[in-house]
């Protein structure tokens, strides 16, 4: 997966410390767009989900970030019944801070994929507005906290 | 904009095709339109730009890797069935 610098992140040492996202879950807020371009510009907050093959995300988001889909999935709900979705592609901006380096947060942009999931409560009543599941997660160790409730992302070399 | 009918009549034609490039390009990420494959590729990320370089963002195109199709769980509860 290739991951891409922004907002003047700095890179401490010998740059390690760049890889290393420390974040607060399990639902987090990030800022969608679509795939490399600026704009629009959809803030999301997130539910880390490691039951989940796949992330989603609630349709009227995608709507709004005007997606094409990527080609539908076969996925399996909470019910035991498997439904077709459809599969869109785009840019995760995710806030960062950088552990133990002394050095500012930034953003990190991301290549993601998420399917569409109609939610039919309103924005301001959901509990999140999708899942991050294993297929965003396998990208990185993965170490979770509960004392704290935060998570540390580390990326693969 | 290709609506979802036309992205899903699209997979349709692929899964059609699929036997065949099983055979022919196993494992690998293509653009697929028209019922044919448009460019194969490594990974998806070098797929899904060559299908926007070469159609645009909304031309219909889907992009999707040669491999036995799997039903994907989603929540963690979906898990806990087969």
């Amino acid at each position: 997966m290739k991951l891409y610098y922004h907002d003047g992140y700095a890179v401490a040492g010998d740059g390690s410390a760049a890889k290393r996202l420390i974040l607060h879950g399990p639902i987090i807020k990030v800022e969608l767009t679509p795939w490399h371009l600026p704009a629009p510009r959809v803030t999301a907050r997130l539910l880390l989900d490691t039951g989940s093959d796949i992330s989603a995300l609630a349709q009227d988001i995608i709507g709004s970030l005007g997606l094409s889909s990527l080609r539908p999935v076969q996925a399996r709900l909470a019910d035991g019944r498997v439904y077709q979705r459809f599969l869109y592609r785009m840019s995760m901006h995710l806030p960062v801070s950088c552990a133990g380096q002394g050095a500012p947060g930034g953003t990190f942009m991301f290549s993601a994929n998420s399917v569409g999931q109609e939610v039919h409560s309103p924005p301001d009543m959901r509990v999140s507005d999708g899942l991050i599941g294993r297929d965003f997660l396998s990208h990185f160790q993965f170490r979770y906290d509960g004392e704290t409730g935060s998570f540390r992302l580390e990326v693969r070399q | 904009m290709a609506t979802l009918e036309e992205i899903g009549a699209e997979m349709e034609r692929f899964r059609k095709a699929l036997p065949d490039l099983l055979r022919t390009c196993p494992g690998k990420w293509v653009v697929f339109k028209a019922g044919r494959v448009v460019s194969t590729h490594d990974d998806e990320e070098a797929a899904y730009a060559a299908g926007i370089e070469a159609f645009g963002r909304d031309g219909g195109q889907i992009v999707v890797c040669v491999e036995e199709e799997r039903i994907y769980a989603l929540g963690g509860i979906a898990s806990l069935t087969k």
